[in-house]
């Protein structure tokens, strides 16, 4: 077993605690095992939580109002892989969350749920298969469950079909191989300007991403060609 | 001083048809685990059919030919699912190596492809000693556009396990009945009209093999951890009718001691440390056939070195957050929470 820990989110070597802190995901209140120099601490529920009950687990309980602060602490957790379906769903929860803290809509609890149940019908690689990017799908949910748009809507579907059409617009200009990380950023940076378009939603902040963390871990990083990589 | 650098020559036959392909494995696992050098293994057997990889004792062969001839059946890996006959006119080429060590050698490489060509050119350059107008391509080699050979490649990162089957002296007639897709296959016999020494084509191999890779054949046996690996192999999988019919095989790393995959996960929490505590204390006096490997979630897929061996139920363990989990051998025995000692004590005994 390794003899020194590093933060998942800092990636500084940890230390052995034994107060009570904190966990920088979930916000629980626990003894602590190790903790970073930054005060860093990773609850034990949330250490060995699933890729949804993080993700819910997390926007339930998050008062961030910017979108892409939680998206990137959600994303350098080991639950969410360097590609997966769950960045379906935690592009839809992320935005949620951040619509409930800002108080321009009544979300409660079982939107999380509604939003994770829908997400995962999105198929892996949807992307290139379907040629619907489940991070844009994910927009385009967090919409339907803020309007209620249901396909007997009107105005409500249009306007989840059209966030998803433009933040697809925007995933594709970025060319492949897929990239499920930089697909949630560029999601997550127009579905911010969408609902500040259609809604008047006024995003506090929008941390810029640039340069993605995740550059030096993903093995297939489209480097250069990607509007993050620097 | 010769600058010749040695490979092993393995002439080693085991009677039992399926001890043969045990063998092939065993020789391709000490390759990979740095044990022993890149090996040829030059051996004839009696007459079977190989299911390579996925190939289907159903869909690809007819089983009652097969059993109204007396063919045996045996499954061996391979990366392609194909069916191969072999009987004691054939010659099995097989080659364990490293692929690294042929770098210089090929040219304008094109992954893969270039190592079975160059294999291949290797036999060619040796049969064109007996004035056999043969040749070679990434797909076999080939006696006027009529194929001798098959192939079941297997690889392992930078180790390919490249295991040929030559039709020399092969009666093909009774392939032709088993197998359901025909292809043309024919024996270097039947195009020459005469019946060609083993024992010649033996030598020409192994000299076209020295050439073509500057290397030094050394005679050698398998070693004593071989032989263990061998019959450990043959009674887990290649006498079971699981692997040879079904295609299951039971999951062994490197040279098939006894696997416990824990996986945990980061930094591990108090039930995890728990775990690990307790699988290293039970397995404390098992350190000889036991091989425990701790997993933690999100730290990738080379915590354990370069060449990572991963059970697939430890890939869906990951995929489905099951933390803490043991795998033993590739089953999943416990997850969820921390098992009795005995029943953990258990369970790694009955997996020896």
């Amino acid at each position: 077993m390794e003899d020194v820990f590093y933060c998942i989110i800092c990636n500084k070597p940890m230390q052995r605690s034994s107060k009570i802190i904190k966990c920088s995901f979930c916000g629980k209140k626990e003894k602590a095992d190790y903790v970073c120099p930054d005060g860093h601490y990773v609850c034990e529920d949330c250490r060995i939580a699933p890729p949804d009950k993080l993700v819910t687990k997390v926007c339930k309980a998050t008062e961030e109002k910017d979108p892409m602060k939680i998206a990137i602490l959600l994303m350098k957790h080991p639950a969410i892989q360097m590609y997966g379906p769950e960045h379906h769903y935690l592009v839809s929860c992320v935005l949620l969350a951040v619509l409930k803290n800002i108080g321009k809509f009544e979300i409660d609890d079982s939107a999380f749920e509604k939003a994770v149940s829908r997400g995962k019908r999105i198929l892996l690689g949807s992307c290139g298969l379907w040629g619907v990017c489940g991070a844009a799908a994910g927009v385009g949910i967090a919409v339907s469950i803020v309007t209620g748009a249901t396909w007997t809507s009107d105005k409500e579907r249009s306007l989840s079909m059209y966030a998803v059409s433009e933040v697809l617009d925007k995933i594709a200009s970025i060319g492949g191989p897929r990239c499920c990380k930089a697909s949630t950023f560029a999601a997550i940076e127009k579905a911010v300007k969408f609902f500040e378009r259609e809604f008047g939603v006024q995003f506090p902040t929008l941390e810029n991403p640039r340069p993605c963390y995740f550059r030096t871990l993903n093995n297939e990083c489209l480097r250069d060609k990607c509007p993050y990589f620097r | 001083m010769s600058t010749f650098k040695t490979w092993r020559l393995l002439e080693h036959v085991s009677p039992d048809f399926r001890m043969n392909w045990a063998i092939n494995e065993t020789i391709f696992r000490s390759r990979r685990t740095n044990l022993t050098l890149d090996t040829l293994r030059l051996w004839q057997g009696l007459k079977s059919i190989i299911l390579g990889g996925s190939a289907s004792y159903k869909d690809d062969i007819n089983y009652e030919v097969c059993q109204k001839h007396h063919v045996e059946v045996v499954r061996a890996n391979s990366v392609i699912p194909k069916v191969v006959y072999h009987d004691a006119g054939s010659l099995n080429v097989t080659f364990a190596i490293n692929v690294k060590s042929l770098e210089n050698i090929i040219k304008d490489h094109k992954p893969i492809l270039s190592e079975y060509q160059i294999l291949n050119e290797s036999i060619v350059k040796g049969l064109q000693k007996l004035d056999v107008n043969v040749k070679a391509n990434h797909d076999g080699i080939y006696i006027a556009d009529k194929r001798i050979s098959d192939s079941l490649p297997v690889w392992f990162y930078d180790y390919l396990l490249f295991q040929l089957t030559l039709h020399i002296n092969t009666d093909l007639s009774i392939y032709e009945q088993i197998i359901k897709t025909k292809e043309h296959l024919t024996s270097l016999s039947h195009e020459l009209r005469e019946k060609i020494a083993m024992d010649d084509v033996k030598e020409a191999i192994v000299q076209g093999v020295e050439e073509t890779f500057d290397v030094k054949l050394e005679k050698q046996n398998l070693t004593e951890d071989e032989q263990k690996l061998a019959e450990k192999l043959f009674r887990v999988k290649y006498s079971l009718n699981e692997w040879n019919i079904n295609g299951h095989e039971p999951f062994l790393i490197g040279m098939g001691k006894t696997t416990v995959e824990v996986f945990v996960a980061y930094p591990p929490t108090s039930m995890c440390r728990k775990l690990i505590e307790l699988v290293n204390d039970v397995v404390s006096d098992l350190q000889d056939e036991v091989s425990v490997m701790i997993w933690m979630r999100g730290r990738g897929v080379y915590q354990h070195g370069p060449y990572p061996e991963i059970s697939p139920v430890l890939s869906r363990a990951h995929k489905q957050s099951i933390i803490p989990a043991v795998i033993i051998n590739g089953e999943l025995k416990f997850s969820g929470s921390i098992p009795l000692r005995e029943d953990l004590r258990k369970a790694i005994l009955n997996a020896l």
